[in-house]
């Protein structure tokens, strides 16, 4: 600071940013900013609140090293935007709290969001957060303790910016936008990956991500589900949010907990709402790979769904009531298959359960996706049309 | 899962300036014993003419003429001169004619402000000095109230002084005429102002309290200019109906959703795109159309930029002319988060393209003679329709409108039987004029239907 010129000028102080391209948040960075803002104002600055109301800002460039933080400041001329002055400290380790490195899930998920923010930043956006799901493939999309948990936090941080209305599932209103997120494990370190997408022509309008230590993620909190291989076997091709749908035959599902995390005795109710008449199956997935029906809930019926009107399954007015057990826990799923004409499963083993009081099938996921959608003598093709995963905890 | 079945369930600011003559308050002189008595007060009763006291010692204003006073005006005498008398009197001739030009010019700028009209000026200048070459036809009346020369005794060599106070009337109505037909003021007031805004950025939504900032900040820009800005909830529901006659939906501009209230509410704001023939239906609501499209609102490199443009487009003579655009553009540090600093910024670019571009529009109104020709400093132009009018009635209609010394006739239309003429005064006022006019002469046009931020009437005996 001793190299900036010192004189009565009114500066704004920003946040010092990480100078290289991974744009990372580190808390430690405010309480240097705020010792800049004293600083400043001892070197005979009046210090603004507004970058609007200044005469000159004073920049800061961060970068971390291994054994100390580097830090490269500008004053900067706010019309002409000149360099007035500029210096670089160089501040060793043993010099900082011992924790100056730390950072945390939720500081990973305010990373984020100032990046989805920075790209979307004078909007005002109504915005779903749909499903977070990842593995150790690109393709694999588990929900683990850690998606349930960051798909929380990035839902606080979202949330409290002003570019977003987060919407609740489900909701009619004006929904133009969804985010999702994607986790990878590579070795030591987690990439996640976060996008909004405008419902409808399924475009992505922004993505962000962040590289961090496996070691920030704190112990107990599962990276993959504990039936990582039955969960494997039931996935598929559909997407499992709410507005990523195929072809005509769309539907949106969603359950009664925000969080999609469950526990022994916790009441679930599917929702779903069609985008267009259609007929309707819809399985829920266990733990184990055992798969129910759930919807039509009795033999015979259709399974005949009309837009727009919202179908709960185990819902109040249902007649029938469904209840998370603890018997099965990990990812669990409820799969909706659809078609525009009546669908015929009589070909499908089935087996009623008299204690759970449900029908539930004899084979596998790929068995009952494989019976459904071969159907070549039906006039209209049953697709897997729309799906939400949960996670059942002890 | 368990699955278990259940029983079914089914500013205007006035100023008033009060002038108080100065008091004198005597003070109550306790120690008597250091200064001097005064000699007591001679006290005698005063009987003066109260009529005499009332009467005003020069003319009042009115709203028609300016009055300006001038009280004890001095200027030396040139001693220089042998005929003491005829110095004297170039002193006071001089005065008055400096005075005569004062007033002149306080006038003007009278005028000026009572039109709250902005000046060019330079422009201003130019025209008053014309006008004021012939000062004598504005003034109406004026008179020297006081002339009084000082004179010095013995042999001073300081010159003499002549003390005038004088009072000039001056015809404002005239003077009005003259600066506005001549370019002195441009007659903005009379321009309908309308603002849309256009949200350009790609692949951005909008956000409504940047809209709202902007779209307040122009229309008072302008109004502050002394344009007429018709405010969209003014007009609001006359678009609903419209929307609705298009077989549009109105559903969403009426909305629960404030999102989604907002959007449609933008949407509909914007008339020439809102709606079929959408320009001929924003000349019925305004004159003057200023549209502000945001090209950029972006975060780059931890920077926030703001770009937007502006266009002013007149409606003259059946359509409708670009005058001027400006444009103007502002990055400043990006704060997290902060919809304030976007706000400020948005406020910041808004000021500086309607400080650019409202000189630029009254420039252009002032160079458009055609307009200056046409209309008279207050006048508005409207239409009167007749419907299910036979030919030989609206041409009586025709006739006798003609005729009409209350407005200015400017023609008709036999096709839409249409008649177009310029008024000054409120629309309902005009209504009722036209209804009584007419019926006076046997004529029943029915009653007018109007709504007040239009320039349309139409009667029918419905």
């Amino acid at each position: 600071m001793r190299s900036l010129p010192s004189q009565n000028l009114e500066v704004y102080v920003r946040e010092p940013v990480d100078a290289s391209r991974e744009g990372s948040y580190y808390p430690f960075l405010r309480h240097v900013q705020e010792v800049l803002i004293h600083k400043a104002q001892n070197n005979g600055y009046t210090v603004v609140n507004s970058p609007t109301n200044a005469k000159a800002y004073l920049e800061t460039q961060f970068r971390i090293g291994k054994q100390s933080l580097q830090l490269f400041l500008s004053l900067k001329d706010a019309d002409s935007r000149n360099t007035i002055g500029s210096a670089t400290v160089e501040l060793a380790s043993s010099a900082l709290p011992i924790d100056w490195k730390d950072r945390t899930l939720k500081d990973i998920a305010f990373e984020l969001a100032t990046k989805l923010d920075e790209q979307l930043f004078g909007q005002k956006l109504s915005i779903l957060i749909d499903e977070f799901s990842g593995g150790k493939a690109k393709t694999d999309s588990f929900v683990s303790d850690f998606s349930i948990l960051m798909r929380g936090y990035i839902r606080e941080e979202v949330g409290s910016l002003d570019t977003f209305r987060i919407l609740i599932e489900g909701s009619t209103s004006a929904q133009q936008y969804s985010l999702q997120g994607h986790y990878q494990v590579l070795g030591n370190e987690v990439f996640l990956r976060l996008k909004v997408i405008k419902v409808g022509s399924n475009h992505a309008i922004a993505n962000a991500s962040s590289r961090f230590s496996l070691g920030t993620v704190p112990s107990g909190v599962g990276m993959f589900p504990p039936n990582e291989i039955q969960a494997k076997e039931s996935t598929d091709e559909i997407k499992s949010d709410a507005i990523s749908k195929t072809t005509a035959q769309t539907v949106t599902v969603w359950v009664n907990h925000d969080d999609r995390n469950y526990r022994d005795g916790d009441p679930l109710t599917v929702s779903l709402r069609p985008d267009t008449d259609l007929y309707v199956r819809v399985y829920y997935v266990q733990s184990d790979g055992v798969i129910c029906q759930i919807m039509p809930s009795r033999s015979g019926e259709a399974g005949y769904i009309r837009k727009g009107y919202v179908y709960e399954i185990g819902g109040a007015q249902d007649d029938v009531e469904l209840i998370i057990s603890d018997e099965t826990v990990g990812q669990e799923s409820i799969k909706v298959f659809a078609s525009r004409g009546p669908i015929d499963d009589n070909n499908l083993p089935k087996r009623f359960i008299s204690g759970a009081n449900v029908s539930c099938l004899e084979d596998n996921y790929q068995k009952l996706v494989e019976t459904l959608t071969r159907a070549l003598k039906m006039k209209y093709r049953v697709r897997p049309a729309s799906e939400v995963k949960i996670l059942v905890r002890r | 899962m368990k699955y278990l079945a259940k029983g079914s369930l089914i500013v205007t600011t006035m100023v008033a300036v009060l002038a108080f003559p100065p008091i004198t308050l005597a003070g109550n002189h306790d120690d008597e014993t250091e200064s001097p008595k005064p000699p007591p007060p001679k006290i005698q009763t005063l009987n003066l003419n109260q009529d005499e006291l009332l009467s005003p010692t020069q003319p009042n204003s009115s709203d028609d003429e300016y009055l300006a006073v001038y009280e004890n005006i001095r200027s030396e005498v040139d001693n220089t001169v042998s005929d003491k008398d005829k110095a004297r009197k170039d002193a006071v001739r001089s005065i008055i004619v400096d005075l005569k030009q004062r007033a002149f010019r306080e006038a003007a700028k009278k005028v000026n402000q009572e039109v709250a009209q902005p000046m060019d000026l330079t422009q201003f200048n130019q025209v008053v000095n014309r006008a004021s070459n012939n000062y004598l036809r504005f003034i109406n009346e004026w008179k020297i109230t006081k002339q009084l020369v000082e004179t010095q005794t013995g042999s001073s060599s300081t010159p003499e002084v002549v003390q005038v106070s004088a009072f000039f009337k001056i015809d404002k109505v005239a003077l009005r005429k003259i600066l506005i037909s001549e370019g002195g003021i441009t007659a903005v007031a009379k321009y309908r102002t309308y603002v849309e805004l256009f949200w350009n950025v790609q692949d951005k939504d909008i956000h409504p309290e940047v809209i709202a900032t902007i779209i307040g900040n122009v229309e008072d820009q302008f109004r502050q200019a002394g344009y007429e800005v018709i405010e969209f909830e003014q007009i609001k529901g006359d678009l609903v109906e419209l929307l609705k006659k298009q077989g549009k939906n109105d559903t969403d501009v009426y909305a629960k959703d404030e999102l989604k209230r907002f959007k449609a509410n933008l949407e509909l704001r914007n008339i020439d795109k809102s709606f079929v023939n959408g320009k001929r239906i924003l000349a019925d609501y305004a004159d003057l159309l200023i549209g502000v499209t945001v090209n950029i609102v972006e975060v780059q490199n931890n920077e926030l930029t703001v770009k937007m443009t502006s266009n002013a487009t007149l409606f003259e003579q059946g359509q409708w002319l670009k005058l001027a655009s400006s444009d103007d553009v502002k990055t400043v540090p990006h704060v997290r988060g902060s919809t304030a600093n976007l706000v400020a910024v948005a406020k910041q670019v808004t000021l500086a393209i309607s400080k650019d571009l409202e000189p630029k529009v009254r420039k252009q109104l002032g160079q458009r003679k055609s307009v200056a020709k046409t209309k008279r400093s207050q006048e508005r132009d409207f239409s009167l329709i007749f419907k299910k009018i036979d030919k030989g009635t609206f041409n009586k209609i025709k006739t006798r409108l003609s005729k009409g010394s209350k407005w200015q006739y400017n023609g008709a239309d036999f096709k839409t039987r249409g008649i177009h003429l310029a008024y000054e005064g409120s629309i309902d006022a005009l209504s009722d004029l036209i209804q009584i006019y007419l019926e006076g002469a046997g004529i029943t046009p029915g009653i007018g239907e109007y709504s007040g931020s239009r320039n349309r009437i139409i009667f029918s005996n419905d």
